[in-house]
């Protein structure tokens, strides 16, 4: 049965409202109350987005004039491609964006199982897991430039409290890639746990009974029940995760400056610096393209992956 | 009362009598300016001190904004550019080149107070202080030079005369003071700040960075020999000395943990002399090796074109930069003093022998890059990438040599280039 989209006429709302439905019809009345929200999203997200794409078709050097410069066409995207410094930095990027995400995956599912369930204690400790999350990231990025001080910071000296040698965190460039990963995992590995612990919770617990009564042991329990049903929570969050540690600028910028040297450039640290730093609009918006295409790629190729995974589960 | 005291006092003294004098002469002032300068404890407190005795003769409120270099750096650039014109008077240096169009020329000002009279010879002028279209933008206020310097007793007990005429000098020394004091290492320095990388280079190239055409450009063999010059240089440096703050690397000279330290000297040469200092009576300084040039620190005052009193403006920066007060920012601040004078003063020479004239000589000869921003991170973060092994001295020289030529030059850079004879002929 169909259900009717508009009201028989005797129902129809009188004065201004039905004389308007009348005059324009249903759906003309529908696209006019979509209006004020469409003004909002194409000026808030969408002009933005359109006056980047064409301002990088232009040669503009905010440090040399406050207007726009020459119409260059492709050039500043020819001049991205062809940027060692680019594809160095872009390739950092995406070592950082799925260590980082990939830890955090691992690290949370692990929290998320062992703090799942009610109780004082397993509350408390899941408030106190989400304490890094809700730390400004500047903060976050200070307070670990300190700790990671090779010759003075607190860990290197609890290193060598146990005979360890501690490494050169911030100055030798694979150490230095590595400690914002970690320090990226510390901050984020709450939100995934804390989300995945949401999962967890409002999973079918008749099935993980029915398993457990069928002889399945905690691996086979977690492998062929909970694991499945978990996957496509795991791939949102992943698919967040990627994305925002793709946009990673605040936590390299207090804790490497991207250095040293080039070693820890992100894309975002890049972008900020030839827009912000440099003033070279056109090229940083040419960039910000590049990295948004990237973005829109891995969002669709998780949200892809997602339908699959709900697909064949649906099918199951 | 010891001297410092003394000193300190009759400058205080002559400093408010000169700011009354100042104002005395009939120049309207407002009630308000906005003053931006780098938040370190010297030249933040210099400024609070003297806005305090200015409000006090003059009854203008200077509000004193601070900020660490990097930021006051991108602070001050995006207040012009943004139109913002937050700041009426801003500290900076040559690494302003991109916003240089946006300043007042101040020509006039000097010209009807001869304010250059007394000023150390040479500050004044393209290549050192700022220019456009021939005109002075900047005035100095603090000035420093990149500094060897050195303990005594380690360099004496290996045998080493501290004088080097390259770096590749100080490696080869560095050999003999490491294998001669067991358990010190060579020299310290700011590795963690990844621009000051810059002060080895420009020291150890003695080529130009600007072709004929006006285009950014290196000599290539002459900088790669002075890439691979600085990269053998760092294994002399500290066990995990790769990242280190200015604090750090001063106090591994103070506890005597390196014979050497590679920085500014006023950063560090007012800890040196005190009682509880390790190295009292046993540091100099020497001049800095390398056939190029010592990295000039030469910190002006600019008036943006869009500061509304531009009078008050002038009276503020005679105030902060000029004469009277230097020997006070000397002494209490340890502010390199821009005048003459100050360098004259004999019981300030007496007290600094032991570095005094390495410290002018560098003044002498010190000059700034004639690089935008840009162009110099370029430069500095390949040298860290070469000095960390991720890149050859050839290959990342290369690097930078073919990236500058992308990046326009400042017009400013061209009358700096020309006037430090950073350019080619």
């Amino acid at each position: 049965m169909s259900i009717p989209l508009s009201l028989p006429e005797a129902q129809r709302p009188a004065g201004f409202l039905g004389r308007l439905e009348a005059r324009l019809g249903e759906t003309g009345i529908l696209l006019l109350f979509l209006v004020p929200a469409l003004i909002i999203v194409i000026g808030a997200q969408f002009y933005p987005l359109a006056s980047s794409a064409v301002i990088s078709l232009f040669d503009w050097r905010l440090s040399r004039s406050p207007t726009i410069g020459p119409f260059v066409g492709l050039d500043n995207y020819v001049r991205t491609f062809s940027d060692p410094i680019f594809a160095g930095t872009v390739s950092y990027t995406i070592i950082f964006a799925i260590s980082s995400t990939a830890l955090q995956l691992l690290l949370g599912l692990g929290i998320a199982l062992l703090t799942v369930g009610e109780g004082y204690t397993l509350r408390l400790v899941r408030t106190l897991l989400m304490l890094p999350m809700v730390v400004a990231p500047v903060a976050v990025g200070t307070i670990w430039r300190m700790i990671l001080s090779a010759r003075v910071g607190p860990l290197n000296q609890a290193l060598a409290g146990i005979g360890i040698d501690g490494p050169n965190w911030l100055g030798d460039p694979t150490w230095a890639a590595f400690s914002l990963i970690m320090i990226d995992a510390w901050e984020w590995t709450p939100f995934v746990a804390i989300t995945l612990t949401a999962a967890l919770t409002s999973l079918p617990s008749d099935l993980i009974r029915a398993a457990s009564v069928d002889g399945a042991g905690p691996w086979k329990t977690f492998r062929h029940i909970v694991l499945p049903m978990l996957m496509p929570v795991i791939v949102l969050v992943a698919m967040f995760r990627l994305i925002e540690a793709f946009l990673t600028l605040d936590i390299v910028f207090t804790t490497t400056a991207g250095g040293p040297g080039y070693a820890t450039h992100t894309l975002s640290f890049w972008i900020y610096q030839q827009g912000l730093k440099y003033f070279n609009i056109s090229y940083a918006a040419a960039s910000s393209w590049v990295m948004l295409l990237l973005c829109v790629a891995i969002a669709l190729g998780f949200l892809a992956w997602r339908r699959h995974i709900t697909s064949w589960q649906v099918s199951r | 009362m010891d001297h410092r005291t003394k000193a300190a006092s009759a400058a205080q003294t002559m400093a408010a009598a000169t700011i009354a004098t100042l104002l005395t002469g009939g120049i309207s002032v407002a009630a308000e300016l906005n003053f931006s300068v780098m938040e370190s404890g010297t030249y933040d407190r210099a400024a609070g001190q003297i806005a305090a005795e200015f409000k006090a003769a003059s009854g203008t409120d200077v509000k004193v904004s601070a900020f660490p270099w990097a930021v006051l750096r991108q602070n001050n650039t995006t207040d012009l550019i943004s139109g913002t014109n937050r700041y009426d008077v801003m500290s900076g240096g040559y690494y302003l080149s991109d916003v240089y169009s946006y300043f007042s020329t101040l020509d006039d000002y000097i010209a009807r107070d001869n304010y250059a009279e007394g000023m150390i010879p040479g500050l004044l002028s393209p290549g050192r202080s700022e220019f456009v279209s021939g005109k002075s933008i900047g005035i100095p206020y603090g000035v420093d030079a990149y500094g060897l310097i050195y303990n005594t007793e380690m360099l004496e007990k290996a045998g080493v005369s501290p004088e080097f005429a390259t770096w590749a000098d100080l490696a080869a020394a560095c050999e003999k003071i490491v294998a001669a004091n067991a358990g010190v290492a060579c020299f310290s320095h700011a590795t963690g700040n990844p621009e000051q990388i810059g002060g080895f280079f420009f020291s150890a190239y003695a080529g130009t960075y600007i072709s004929k055409d006006g285009k950014y450009a290196l000599d290539v063999p002459a900088a790669t020999a002075a890439a691979e010059e600085i990269s053998a240089l760092w294994k002399y440096l500290p066990d995990k000395g790769t990242a280190l703050t200015f604090d750090e690397a001063h106090q591994l000279f103070k506890d005597q943990k390196v014979a050497i330290t590679v920085t500014y000297p006023s950063f560090i040469t007012n800890s040196l002399d005190t009682e509880e200092s390790q190295v009292k009576g046993k540091w100099g300084m020497s001049a800095f090796p390398g056939d190029g040039f010592a990295w000039l620190s030469l910190w002006q005052l600019f008036v943006p074109a869009a500061t509304e009193d531009k009078d008050a403006a002038w009276a503020w920066i005679k105030a902060f930069a000029g004469p009277e007060n230097a020997k006070r920012n000397l002494v209490e601040h340890n502010i390199g003093s821009v005048w003459a004078a100050t360098y004259e003063d004999p019981e300030l020479k007496a007290k600094n022998a032991h570095f005094w004239p390495a410290l002018t000589a560098g003044f002498a000869a010190a000059k700034n890059p004639p690089l935008s921003g840009e162009a110099q991170d370029l430069l500095t973060n390949t040298l860290q990438d070469i000095v960390n092994g991720r890149t050859s001295a050839a290959d990342g020289i290369a690097s930078v040599a073919s990236q500058w030529a992308t990046i326009p030059v400042p017009a400013a850079m061209l009358e700096a280039a020309a006037g430090s004879g950073l350019q080619d002929k």
